[in-house]
């Protein structure tokens, strides 16, 4: 079996579409994106631009839902390093690809590292106009107002837009972009991020970049602030941190607990390793 | 407690695998042979849908899914796509079908004959065992047979609407097109689509979401084969034959690219025997290249977006199945808006 399992041909088909996703901040660059032996909408996206990304020296990180133990992150993590035998790791700082599905890491990312973020739905425009074409022709004229209208409409009805994840952004000023299914806490982080984030959807057969350093910004009106998910009053009952993003448990007694969603930042937080974090 | 079994990790998974190879266990005990033989439709279902002609692996996807047939179609997909692509074999032609069961249900009768062949079509649906595999068939001809469409007569008269060719056949495992979309990738999409949500929406525009009534001008199960240039000779040889259905249906008529009326057809084939997808995608060709005259607004199975992205089983099964995997964090976060909405609701309108 060819090294990262896919053949030579569908890498470089693949890095040329990542090199001109990379070019052009934010655009979605069609890609033919093969049958994997993992379903469709498991990551097979995020899981064709890994595979061809990576090379023997490569350090890889899996997560899923900010953990490295969740069942998806453990059977792409056990495929990859089947198919390629590099080392794997938890711990964000040492990973040189992160492929992740719904987070980005609680520990900064920086130069050199590749965020792969899995896709379900690259188009943004697509719940405000299904038809192809349009949405191809609303971006080549960034005609975007059919998003400031449903932003409008959300914001005068519920008080604010009813997006929860998937928050749209603007890329470099330029194309409105689908974050993947990231939480409101996690789109700060993509402005002038050092690390290079590709975002990759398998079954829609696209791929989109944002190269380090570019200007992210969420859509919103002048007047009203980015809300994201706020848990006051909360601390990790692990390791006591604060102002992160949370899991919210229910135990048997119906009693609600919190933990670090990012199992990797919870446990550096434990060890005491990193004093350098929150 | 629920923390733990969200984090299944990597022990929980294995006991799954083994739980659930427990539970198909008997599937030893069937053999790649039986299965074909017996369950033969099923196996065409999967390698046509899986879109690789191999009935042993076939037949192994549907022993190894414990008969799901979704699944099993994955499997041959996820092997299809390591497969070595060694070049593009000259195109069939339906009337190189070797027939098995050609009908026409267009004309009382047809040159070459109505031939009803293999089909259980007039089978009275009673759970009583009969005993056909005694008789023996009668009038059967073991000769050979070739035969013409039954709508070529039409044509050869020039009355038959004719779409453009492509004039490069596109490959959709290679390149996914944007619109408009390629005659022959919409073909492809469609060989490969799964059945039944090509029959739920051809049945959509037969039953009430656009005017196609169409009539089954040709009908045909047969033996195609295939051709491929040889290395030395440069020249093709003939390397199989595979089993294929293949459909040509007439709808109503329509006005073609000179603005002549003209009567219009669609076009199915697919791998195996599996006459109902072939007659829906004939349907759907149809509907999507004669858009309807009566509905007005756009209908359902005439838009090509809504084919060409909604009819592909590995795709709708896998992401359907997605949402088992664990969505807590966006969850946490509609849950945040939510109750942020809900606080706005009650201060604005108390």
């Amino acid at each position: 079996m060819n090294y990262a399992f896919l053949d030579e041909d569908a890498k470089k088909e693949i890095r040329r579409a990542i090199l001109k996703a990379i070019a052009i901040p934010g655009y979605l660059v069609p890609f033919a994106s093969r049958e994997m032996p993992i379903a469709r909408g498991w990551g097979t996206g995020g899981l064709q631009a890994t595979l061809t990304l990576i090379k023997e020296s490569d350090v890889l990180k899996v997560i899923d839902q900010g953990s490295d133990e969740s069942v998806n992150a453990v059977n792409i993590r056990k495929f990859i390093s089947k198919v390629t035998n590099n080392r794997t790791t938890t711990a964000t700082e040492e990973a040189t690809i992160i492929q992740s599905r719904h987070r980005i890491p609680e520990k900064p990312l920086n130069e050199g590292q590749i965020i792969v973020l899995q896709v379900p739905y690259p188009e943004v425009l697509t719940n405000v106009e299904t038809d192809y074409e349009k949405q191809k022709e609303m971006h080549a004229n960034k005609d975007y107002s059919k998003l400031w209208v449903l932003l409008y409409e959300d914001t005068a009805q519920f008080g604010d837009s009813r997006i929860g994840s998937r928050y749209p952004v603007i890329v470099n000023n330029r194309y409105i972009m689908d974050p993947s299914p990231i939480p409101k806490y996690d789109t700060p982080k993509l402005n002038n991020c050092e690390a290079l984030i590709i975002l990759s959807a398998g079954r829609e057969k696209k791929i989109y970049a944002v190269p380090p350093y570019t200007e992210v910004k969420p859509i919103k009106f002048e007047d009203k602030d980015f809300c994201i998910e706020k848990f006051e009053g909360v601390k990790c009952e692990k390791c006591g941190s604060e102002g992160i993003f949370f899991d919210e448990i229910y135990d048997e007694e119906k009693n609600v607990h919190y933990y670090c969603n990012d199992t990797d930042y919870c446990e550096s937080k434990l060890r005491g390793l990193d004093d350098t974090i929150n | 407690m629920g923390y733990v079994a969200v984090k299944g990790g990597e022990k929980a998974i294995e006991n799954s695998l083994v739980f659930y190879s427990k539970i198909i266990k008997s599937h030893d005990k069937l053999s790649d042979e039986a299965i074909i033989n017996s369950l033969r439709f099923a196996v065409d279902r999967v390698l046509s849908e899986g879109s690789l002609f191999t009935k042993k692996l076939s037949a192994k996807a549907i022993k190894k899914s414990g008969g799901d047939l979704l699944n099993a179609a994955f499997y041959i997909r996820a092997h299809r796509s390591t497969c070595q692509r060694v070049g593009i074999a000259p195109t069939i032609s339906v009337e190189d079908i070797r027939i098995l069961r050609r009908i026409s249900s267009a004309f009382k009768d047809i040159k070459g004959g109505q031939l009803l062949g293999p089909s259980d079509d007039y089978a009275v649906k009673l759970l009583i065992d009969d005993n056909y595999r005694q008789n023996k068939y009668e009038h059967y001809d073991s000769k050979d047979i070739f035969l013409e469409s039954a709508l070529t007569p039409l044509r050869e008269k020039n009355l038959v609407k004719r779409l453009q060719k492509d004039e490069k056949i596109w490959d959709i495992t290679r390149k996914f097109p944007n619109p408009p979309y390629p005659r022959s990738a919409v073909q492809q999409v469609m060989s490969r689509g799964e059945t039944g949500s090509m029959l739920a929406f051809a049945y959509t525009s037969m039953r009430g979401y656009g005017d196609v009534h169409p009539t089954v001008g040709d009908l045909r199960i047969g033996f195609a084969p295939v051709y491929f240039k040889h290395p030395f000779l440069n020249e093709d040889v003939k390397i199989g034959e595979i089993e294929v259905t293949a459909c040509e249906c007439a709808g109503s008529f329509n006005k073609d690219e000179s603005g002549e009326i003209k009567l219009t057809t669609g076009f199915g084939f697919c791998f195996g025997f599996n006459e109902t997808k072939a007659i829906a995608m004939s349907i759907l060709d149809l509907t999507l290249y004669n858009k309807a005259y009566t509905t007005g607004e756009k209908s359902i199975a005439d838009d090509f977006d809504m084919i060409m992205f909604h009819i592909d089983g590995i795709e709708s099964f896998g992401f359907t199945n997605h949402y088992k995997l664990p969505h807590y964090v966006t969850f946490q976060s509609d849950l945040q808006v939510f109750n942020k909405s809900r606080e706005y609701s009650k201060e604005k309108y108390k």
